[in-house]
């Protein structure tokens, strides 16, 4: 069953457009990788889901389990289960961890409790006072994920949660991707630069340039295509 | 104006260097000096100086949170003042409803021509150029003020306070006003109101997520818009309130939100941008040095017997001079951590 599903969606900046007719299924406990290269257009594609002021979507549909998220106020997604932790993690800097937690829990129906969220976390829990200016980049994205997993939602957006973090903590979190998918039963889109991690938790992977979706491939075949990730991808 | 911060007191914002210290020291020795030559007055002075502290950061800490959460610099605030010092005219005089309703009357109605302003002419200027924010509730000034002289005149009017408000209380060297003991309760409670509110609640945790960060903050499900009508509804009525109190007291004319005004945004920029703490201790500070400066001068004046030293009016000039002198030592206030406008 279709959880996310993106229409023919065009869509740009006032220096133009940067999204010519994308198309992308997610069904639901999937997880889907969206790859390319930079600039290829994976922020903007994430950011039309939630409903940022930019980039201005000119055509198509965005619909998330039967509401259409172009008619929805971008404060009330999270309620409907869609949550983002966006490229550049974004956490609260005054804030402590637990604040920028229960902000995550305060907006939506049925959050989970925040101790669910800390025994997923015991990184964090040793030091939930602490403000999350005085994190280290890891530190931050797993706030970042914790904040908006405890909304308790059908999906989560990922976008680039592993950039410019040590390989061990690449690794952390590719295990707390496979577990609230696999434990938790989220839903999760992830848009990725570094295809390894694409390879080691998406199922199916859409791949974008210049803000057109290219190919839809399995994990077997992404693998095993160089020629391909060559193309497209660079590596 | 991106990063703007609704803080409080962060202890690391304010080392005491050497020279700081030989500051405080001799105003601490002009002070005592004061005290002793005259200290009933030095007391009138100082209650004085807390009351016009207080009152100036009733008017501050609206303009601080405007201006840190929706990023506009609010040149109608003093207007929301003198409104509600008129106001209270209005429902004490023409009404004839008691002086304890207008606590209460007179902030909500401001309050609510501050959502009217905020939804009629604000929200379209969020996203553009500070500088738009400004003339528009420049304009918006202009048009409260001469609404006001076509309803009340332009003539100063003044109202009478209840018995229990008019006697003053004894304190050995001198008495004080029971209206101006009133006026710093009153001021203390809907200050700590405000910082319980900010700091304490979920609801003031979404407003300092959305002073940090407005997007992620709506991509956690805060109502932004929603915050925004909030607070400057909060905002003008705190306002609303000051001019109560000072319409109380002092009376009220047509030139006192234009003056106000002013002061405050020399509050809101000694205190640092943003800081709500950094607004009351500059509010307290500027008000104090209002109405001390002079008293000191003029014992050292007359115990040194140098004439000049009591300058006349300097009372008036504080404000700018303690701007100027904190924004040399420290360009961001007391507890900014972003320079005004930067």
């Amino acid at each position: 069953m279709t959880l996310l599903e993106i229409d023919g969606v065009e869509a740009g900046y006032e220096t133009g457009q940067v999204l010519f007719g994308v198309d992308i299924d997610v069904e639901r406990d999937e997880v889907v990788s969206l790859l390319g290269r930079n600039g290829a257009g994976k922020t903007t594609t994430m950011r039309a889901v939630v409903g940022a002021d930019v980039p201005n979507v000119r055509s198509g549909s965005i619909t998330f389990d039967g509401h259409d998220l172009l008619a929805t106020p971008n404060y009330q997604i999270p309620r409907l289960g869609l949550t983002i932790v966006p490229e550049g993690r974004r956490c609260f800097e005054d804030l402590t961890i637990e604040e920028n937690i229960r902000l995550g829990a305060n907006h939506v129906d049925d959050p989970l409790p925040m101790a669910s969220v800390f025994d997923q976390f015991p990184e964090l829990d040793e030091m939930r006072d602490r403000p999350a200016r005085n994190l280290s980049g890891g530190e931050k994205q797993m706030l970042a994920i914790a904040r908006s997993l405890v909304a308790n939602p059908q999906m989560i957006l990922l976008d680039e949660p592993c950039e410019g973090l040590a390989p061990y903590i690449v690794r952390r979190i590719e295990s707390i991707i496979e577990e609230i998918s696999q434990e938790r039963n989220v839903t999760v889109l992830l848009v990725e630069q570094n295809v390894a991690v694409a390879l080691a938790v998406a199922d199916r992977h859409y791949i974008l340039d210049e803000g057109r979706i290219v190919e839809v491939v399995s994990t077997e075949r992404l693998r095993e295509d160089e020629t391909l990730r060559q193309e497209y991808l660079g590596v | 104006m991106d990063g703007i911060g609704i803080q409080t007191l962060d202890r690391d914002a304010l080392p005491i260097s050497p020279g700081e210290l030989v500051t405080s020291l001799v105003l601490f020795v002009l002070l005592a000096h004061a005290f002793a030559v005259r200290p009933g007055l030095f007391v009138d002075q100082l209650v004085g100086g807390l009351v016009y502290g207080l009152i100036l950061v009733l008017v501050a800490l609206g303009l601080s949170i405007i201006l840190g959460l929706l990023g506009v610099v609010n040149f109608a605030h003093g207007a929301f003042f003198m409104m509600g010092a008129y106001l209270t005219f209005q429902v004490l005089t023409v009404w004839g409803l008691p002086f304890w309703a207008t606590l209460f009357v007179v902030p909500v109605v401001v309050g609510l021509v501050g959502i009217v302003i905020e939804r009629g002419v604000l929200q379209f200027v969020y996203d553009e150029d500070p500088l738009i924010g400004l003339l528009a509730t420049f304009g918006i000034a202009l048009m409260i003020d001469e609404a006001t002289r076509a309803i009340w005149g332009g003539s100063p009017l003044s109202v009478t306070t209840p018995q229990i408000l008019d006697s003053s209380i004894g304190i050995g060297v001198t008495t004080i006003a029971r209206m101006r003991l009133f006026s710093v309760l009153v001021s203390v409670v809907v200050i700590v109101a405000v910082y319980l509110l900010i700091e304490r609640t979920d609801f003031g945790l979404s407003v300092r997520a959305g002073v940090l960060d407005r997007e992620m903050a709506e991509f956690v499900g805060v109502n932004i818009p929603l915050r925004f009508v909030v607070m400057f509804f909060i905002g003008a009525a705190i306002a609303g309130l000051g001019g109560v109190l000072r319409g109380a007291e002092l009376g009220m004319d047509l030139s006192m939100g234009n003056q106000f005004i002013i002061l405050a945004f020399v509050v809101v920029v000694v205190g640092g941008v943003g800081s709500l703490f950094g607004s009351v201790v500059s509010g307290i500070l500027i008000g104090e040095a209002t109405f001390l400066t002079p008293l000191v001068l003029r014992t050292l004046s007359e115990t040194t017997n140098v004439a000049a030293l009591n300058v006349s009016g300097i009372g008036g000039l504080m404000p700018f001079l303690v701007m100027i002198v904190v924004l040399l030592v420290r360009p961001r206030g007391l507890f900014g951590q972003e320079g005004f406008m930067e």
